[in-house]
Order: structure tokens, then sequence, then C-alpha cells
């Protein structure tokens, strides 16, 4: 009698290595870090960055977590040009199907999720969604690279 | 004599391939019509407005629209799903505005819906769900919605008080 296959339970740990595995498959270089972060290094533009995958289970729907290390540290920002980046950052938000945020360090980060309800299809979806997080701040970054050296030139940021 | 009945040979291949369930390709007008079949489903009570489904949500004595869309773009298909005008922040003065914009942002860090603001004067809360394949796209779009009527449960009391709250700072 055939049986249906049985799929693995969606855990942090079978999440994690499904993430590898894709990656190894199409030899994306990466780092593992103590099995519960990857790091893969990026070059957008000048940009040298990391984008840090992440399984989380925790909650209610399991979910692929997409992010980029700091993309500008608002730390050195003057506060008269703060209020114009946090808004034009929240503006952007509206715009870009992925999500710019504020860490607690002020560092600004470019985020997305995936959810994860079942593996049918999570492999085409995953790369779908990487590839996306890829294009559109391949698209953005270096606008926003190049209005936050305007308001530098202008005496915004110290 | 019975006449032998002329019968017509169809080749096997097309046979089985004329029975195969076929999905309809994903694009707007399939997705919409998805997403226009998953509220009747559902028993939600919507309006259309051209490309847009206004769900209207009610809270704790307040009636929170939700347009759910479609969209198709050149990287790929994704539903979309925002509040309409959920919160102004007109009143928002210039020297609260750098804390409250702030504060704002960095609630993009806790939730995993973004905050951002859209049409001039509001805040508006968004999510999108991607669709590559039509597999559980039922059972994702209500766990979507669900998560994100939740969130906005949980936040949109906390938005309405830290506005509250700077202005009285600001006016004390």
């Amino acid at each position: 009698m055939d049986q249906a296959p049985k799929e693995n339970p969606i855990t942090e740990k079978t999440l994690m290595e499904f993430i590898t595995q894709v990656l190894d498959e199409r030899n994306v270089a990466y780092m593992l870090d103590k099995d519960s972060f990857i790091s893969i290094p990026t070059k957008i533009d000048d940009h040298v960055l990391n984008f840090i995958v992440r399984a989380v289970a925790s909650g209610k729907n399991p979910y692929i977590s997409i992010a980029t290390s700091p993309l500008i540290d608002l730390l050195n920002v003057d506060d008269s040009a703060r209020e114009n980046l946090y808004r034009l950052l929240l503006s952007l938000n509206s715009y870009a199907p992925l999500r710019f945020l504020l860490t607690p360090f002020e560092q600004v980060i470019a985020a997305t999720e995936l959810d994860v309800l079942s593996w049918q299809d999570l492999e085409r979806r995953f790369l779908a969604r990487l590839s996306f997080f890829f294009d559109t701040l391949n698209d953005l970054l270096p606008r926003v690279m190049k209005l936050i050296e305007k308001t530098r030139r202008k005496g915004g940021l110290t | 004599m019975a006449q032998a009945r002329k019968t017509k040979k169809i080749p096997m291949q097309k046979t089985i391939e004329h029975f195969k369930h076929r999905d309809p390709p994903i694009n707007e007008h399939s997705l919409t019509q998805f997403i226009h079949s998953f509220l009747e489903k559902h028993g939600l009570k919507y309006e259309k407005e051209g490309k847009w489904f206004l769900v209207p949500f009610y809270f704790e004595g307040l009636t929170i629209a939700i347009v759910i869309t479609a969209q198709v773009t050149s990287y790929s298909p994704f539903i979309t799903i925002r509040t309409h005008r959920i919160f102004s922040h007109q009143l928002c003065r210039d020297l609260i505005g750098e804390i409250f914009c702030k504060w704002l942002f960095s609630l993009n860090n806790v939730i995993h819906f973004k905050i951002t603001f859209s049409e001039p004067g509001y805040i508006e809360f968004i999510t999108e769900l991607d669709v590559c394949t039509w597999e559980c796209l039922e059972q994702r779009l209500l766990s979507k919605l669900e998560a994100f009527l939740e969130t906005i449960r949980d936040f949109h009391p906390e938005i309405i008080k830290k506005h509250a709250e700077l202005n009285d700072l600001e006016i004390n």
C-alpha cells in the first residue's frame, strides 16, 4: 500500500537545514553562526553587507527572516537631520515590499519575513523572496545613500 | 446488417491532459477572483472599489477598513493587505515629530508588518503575501489576515497613547 511521504515537522532545526541545503545546492557562499543564523556576504553598489537569514518557529506561525546587516548608523546623524531621515525611511516602507527599521542601537536595517505554513513550494518561494529582497535593495540603497549624502552636505550630519 | 459504428480515436496522451486539473495562471485577474471567492467563502462583508476590496473590521468601538489588493509586478505576484486611513498624524507638531517618527520607526523592529506614512497625513499598517503558487494560498491568506488584525488590535491603542502622551508633553 502506498504511504504518503511523511514531511518533517516545521521546527527551527529543520528550517535551518532546509535553508543551508538550498544555498548549498546553488553554491551560495555563506557562514553558519552557531546554527542560529546564516550570514550571506553581499555587495550592493559599493556597499558590502551581509544578509542575515534565520528560522523562527517559536510562535504560532513559523517563518524565515531575511534581514541586512546595518545599512546606516544614525548615531552620528545630527538631530536636525534625523527627523527627515526617519520620515523618509518610514515613507519608503509604503513603496518597498520590504521593511526598513530602526534597531535599538540606532542602526537602520532592511528586513522581510517569509511565512512557512507548509514545505510545499517553499524552495521556490524562498529563492523568489531572496532575489526580490536583493533586487529591491539594489534599486533603493544607492538612492537612500545619495539622500543621506545630500543631508551631510547641507551640514545635517556631524 | 448492423452498420459498424464509426469511432473517433483520441490519442491517450490528449485524453489524460484533458482531465488533468489545471490551475489558472497567476495574474492580476485570477488573483482578484481568488480574493473575491475567499471573502465570499469566509462570509466577510466587503465593498469593491476598482481593484480594491475594502473589508471593514470592528474593534472595540473602532471600525478599520482593510484594503486587500492583487498586485503582479515584474518580480512576483503578491496580495497586499493594508489599513485604510487608520490614524492621522497631522496634529503631530514639529517638536514631537522626531520622537514620534523615531518611535514608529522602532516599532517596525517589533512587529512583522510595516508601519508607514503613505497618504500624506496618515499612518498605515501594510503587509504583503507572496503568491508564487496557488498551493496553500487560502490557508496562508487566512493566517496572514488573522495575524495582521491581531497586530493592529495590539498596537493601535499604543500608537494613540504615545501620540497623546507626546502632545501632552508639548503642551505642558
